[in-house]
């Protein structure tokens, strides 16, 4: 069966994205476009335009426009002739100068928005590109983050930590790598022990007073149910004024969550509400998970972060719209490739709610290389590729999952896969014997949704393989479901549909 | 209440004016932005009378002041001009005392009291310079094809005019291309020491955070919260904006200007308060322009473009900490510092320019 469980205790554990990326994500209102504000006096600005007036070249132009741009003249009508001078030359796009000429609007100066998703780079080719880079300009932290980022793709985990260490030694107390590096080192941390990445979180000095290292800190202390000590600066900060919206959403988000699992809906709404001023995708899919849990709405602004994809899969598969919610899905799993949670609900979508056991495969394929060792992940797939006919493919993947060590409820979950193996083999035996012991597993662990929908899948090989069985099975999967509040999966209904024909008195001959 | 009467600024009716030193004032010119002096001048040009030689004339400008209404503001803008006018005769003094070969310093300077004029502001005070036949940015208006050699040339004038100055403990602190003064068979010699620092000499500007233009200053003195420390710091910023000519001359925007834009363009959050937070946005965008630098060079002398890219990146290195060698790094901030380096290096790639190597 798909292995598949709501998030119980969803935190806002920082995203590790390449910095470029990473640097997308932040709204343009909430970055500081001009350095040189009130740096460049009227006077001085007055001469750089009087050169352009004196003498049409590129180089004064260029001095006009960057002038104009970096110290916020933005409407500066002869920077604006200047520039669309620039626009008429043959510039090379990559120079500084080229990217001066397309970068900014023609308007205003302003900088023209970039696409938030980059294009996806195989990770061999950014090593090749940042170890090209690294070579003439060496020592750059960012450099190593990404170099770290694309090893950790291809799963080198070694030397990721390796690449990641050197950016931690270059920049110990830069937010985004101090985030990027307690993100994977809870991504490689041995049955997921949160110490090292607590440890490095709490050590640095950042930590007491950047809104984003300190919501990583509370997050990651609270998702695995440990009690931070920077819970009360939290609160301070995430209501601090000295911050853009943007920059608190995250830590005002973990704070909002703590409230609500402390039962203080009043505080929780307060916080949410301050994350969703202008909120990360990461704080906007904790308001998505939480609003509901807590029954507290949150009006997030439309189009307020850049890759929403999380946020839009909840939303959309609370509305019951499972396709789109599935496209949304697939797009999370593709932007956060080194999570599996992303995976596991594509396939849970595709699998359970659609029938789409080819895309399922691909998704899992796809996210199975970061993460070999997830049991869901490879249970899943094991899944997707039994119910396409694929018996000896899905066996491999089961095979792998010996080797890990597996909590009672997914050794449950193996023994319901390794029921449907046996019935798409034909063996109904075998197949109806391990789906019992996997009910009478999740029956003494007191899970009653997985219990039911063990009794449905069940049924359904029972149905599909035609034996006696099948109908007694059928409507017992059916009181199962119904008494543990099952949604309407495509099996429940296949299910539902296929007892009430076989109980249907055959029609009256006339 | 009577009306106040016409100011009749002396340094503007100098026009045709005998010196009586052997110089004729000749016409004034147009504030070129392209020339030194900023507002507070007004250049003319002087031809001596013996050898009939031209000369660029600036004299101070004190309309500013007396244009200014408040008394009390009025009194300190004119307290500026001449302790700023007194300042920069006084290290100009000191240049031509050194023999300077590579700084623009006056053929002569002095005063002279226009009758229309009405006392105490009667007299105007001004510097002869050689006329120059361009300035590094008139040079580089056209960057279709670059003149390799001459522009390495220049540059190792720089380095030693830099390094004449250091030698004789001042900073300049306002090294930029419309600073840099071309003389035909004579090379390139660094000009406007306006904004210079002397130790010996103080100045109002020494208290500035910023004290030269901020768009080719070193990044770090924008999140600096009082002035350079010392006059070692303040070296550190002519070869910092040495650097940054280097880049003007192949690229044609200053080593600030460029990285700066490319941070913003890259959505770098930067904070503008912590250097620390901001500095791998801007090391990495200096990585992005030490890239374009590379082709650049390379497409007009791959054989120096090693040479040329060490000079770029130990001079421009958005860290402070890694400019310079890293030998004369270990050596500490004082040697750090020393231009003495870059005028040989400077010298070395400029004669392997000269001589065809490219």
């Amino acid at each position: 069966m798909n292995s598949f469980e709501e998030e119980r205790n969803r935190q806002i554990v920082p995203r590790w994205l390449p910095w470029r990326a990473a640097c997308r994500q932040v709204p343009f209102d909430a970055l500081i476009q001009s350095p040189l504000e009130g740096l460049v006096d009227d006077a001085r600005f007055s001469k750089t335009r009087a050169r352009w007036a004196t003498e049409c070249s590129r180089v004064n132009a260029a001095d006009l426009v960057l002038t104009a741009f970096l110290s916020g003249r933005l409407t500066d009508a002869d920077a604006v002739v200047a520039l669309k001078y620039l626009r008429s030359l043959d510039l090379d796009p990559h120079s500084t100068l080229g990217l001066v000429a397309v970068g900014l609007t023609e308007e205003s100066l302003a900088l023209q928005p970039q696409a938030a998703r980059q294009q996806d780079e195989d990770p061999r080719s950014i090593i090749a590109r940042v170890r090209a880079t690294l070579d003439s300009h060496a020592r750059d932290p960012l450099a190593y983050l990404d170099l770290a980022y694309a090893h950790s793709l291809l799963m080198q985990n070694t030397q990721a930590e390796k690449n990641l260490r050197v950016a931690l030694a270059l920049a110990p107390e830069h937010p985004l790598i101090l985030r990027s590096a307690a993100r994977f080192l809870l991504h490689i941390a041995e049955r997921g022990d949160p110490g090292q990445s607590l440890h490095l979180l709490r050590k640095a000095r950042a930590v007491r007073h950047d809104p984003g290292v300190l919501a990583a800190e509370i997050a990651i202390s609270e998702a695995f149910s440990l009690r931070s000590r920077n819970r009360k600066l939290g609160s301070s900060l995430a209501f601090s004024k000295d911050f853009h919206p943007f920059a608190v959403s995250e830590l005002a988000g973990t704070i909002g969550t703590l409230e609500a699992n402390h039962g203080s809906r009043k505080r929780a709404r307060e916080a949410l509400e301050v994350s969703a001023r202008c909120p990360t995708e990461n704080s906007l899919a904790q308001i998505e998970w939480i609003s509901p849990r807590v029954g507290i709405e949150i009006e997030a602004p439309a189009d307020c972060a850049a890759t929403p994809y999380e946020a839009q899969t909840l939303a959309l598969f609370r509305d019951h719209d499972y396709d789109r919610a599935l496209s949304a899905a697939v797009a999370w799993s593709e932007y956060q490739p080194l999570s599996s949670r992303p995976a596991l609900t594509a396939s849970h979508l595709a699998s359970t709610w659609l029938d789409d056991h080819e895309t399922s495969v691909q998704v899992l394929r796809a996210a199975v290389q970061y993460s070999p060792d997830s049991f869901a992940l490879r249970n899943n797939l094991a899944f997707a590729l039994a119910s396409s006919g694929r018996l000896s493919e899905a066996s491999d993947e089961l095979g792998v999952t010996e080797r890990l060590r597996l909590s009672p409820g997914d050794e449950a979950v193996r023994c319901a896969t390794r029921g449907l193996l046996a019935f798409r083999a034909h063996d109904h035996e075998e197949g109806r014997r391990l789906y019992i012991e996997a009910e009478s597993r999740f029956r003494s662990l007191r899970d009653p949704a997985r219990h039911a929908l063990a009794k449905v899948f069940h049924a359904r090989e029972e149905i599909l393989e035609g034996t006696p069985e099948s109908t007694s099975v059928g409507l017992d999967a059916l009181e199962a479901a119904r008494s543990a509040g099952l949604g309407r999966i495509k099996a429940l209904e296949y299910v539902d549909r296929q007892v009430a024909r076989v109980s249907q008195p055959p029609p009256e001959s006339q | 209440m009577t009306e106040r009467p016409e100011f009749v600024n002396a340094a503007e009716h100098l026009a045709e004016a005998d010196l009586g030193n052997g110089w004729v004032v000749q016409e004034q010119l147009p504030r070129d932005p392209n020339h030194t002096g900023g507002r507070f001048s007004i250049p003319y040009t002087a031809r001596n009378v013996e050898t009939g030689n031209l000369g660029f004339l600036k004299a101070l400008d004190f309309r500013v002041a007396v244009e200014e209404e408040d008394p009390d503001l009025r009194l300190a803008i004119l307290e500026g001009l001449i302790s700023a006018y007194r300042h920069e005769r006084g290290l100009l003094e000191k240049c031509q005392g050194h023999r300077m070969r590579r700084v623009a310093t006056p053929l002569i300077s002095g005063a002279i009291r226009v009758p229309a004029a009405v006392p105490p502001l009667d007299s105007a005070y001004y510097f002869i310079f050689p006329l120059a036949d361009a300035d590094l940015r008139s040079q580089a208006l056209d960057l279709a094809m670059i003149d390799v050699a001459w522009a390495l040339r220049s540059l190792h004038h720089v380095a030693t005019g830099i390094h004449e100055l250091h030698q004789r403990g001042i900073a300049h602190q306002d090294i930029k291309p419309s600073n840099v003064l071309h003389f035909e068979g004579h090379g390139a010699k660094v000009a406007d020491l306006g904004r210079g620092h002397d130790p010996n000499s103080p100045a109002s500007h020494d208290a500035e955070r910023i004290p030269g233009d901020r768009r080719h200053a070193p990044l770090e003195l924008g999140y600096a919260s009082g002035p350079p420390v010392d006059t070692e710091a303040r070296k550190a910023i002519d070869l910092y904006c040495l650097g940054s000519l280097l880049f003007f001359e192949f690229l044609g925007v200053s080593a600030t200007q460029g990285i700066l834009f490319r941070a913003v363009r890259e959505n770098a959050p930067l904070t503008r308060h912590n250097f620390q937070v901001d500095l791998p946005y801007l090391a990495s965008a200096f990585g992005g322009l030490l890239e374009e630098l590379e082709r650049v060079v390379k497409s007009y002398a791959p054989a120096l473009a090693p040479d040329i890219l060490s000079i770029a990146k130990e001079l421009c290195h958005p860290d402070p900490q890694r400019r310079g060698s890293p030998r004369m790094r270990r050596l500490g901030a004082t040697a750090k510092a020393s231009a003495m380096r870059y005028v040989s290096k400077l010298n070395l790639v400029a004669s392997r320019a000269e001589l065809g190597l490219l």
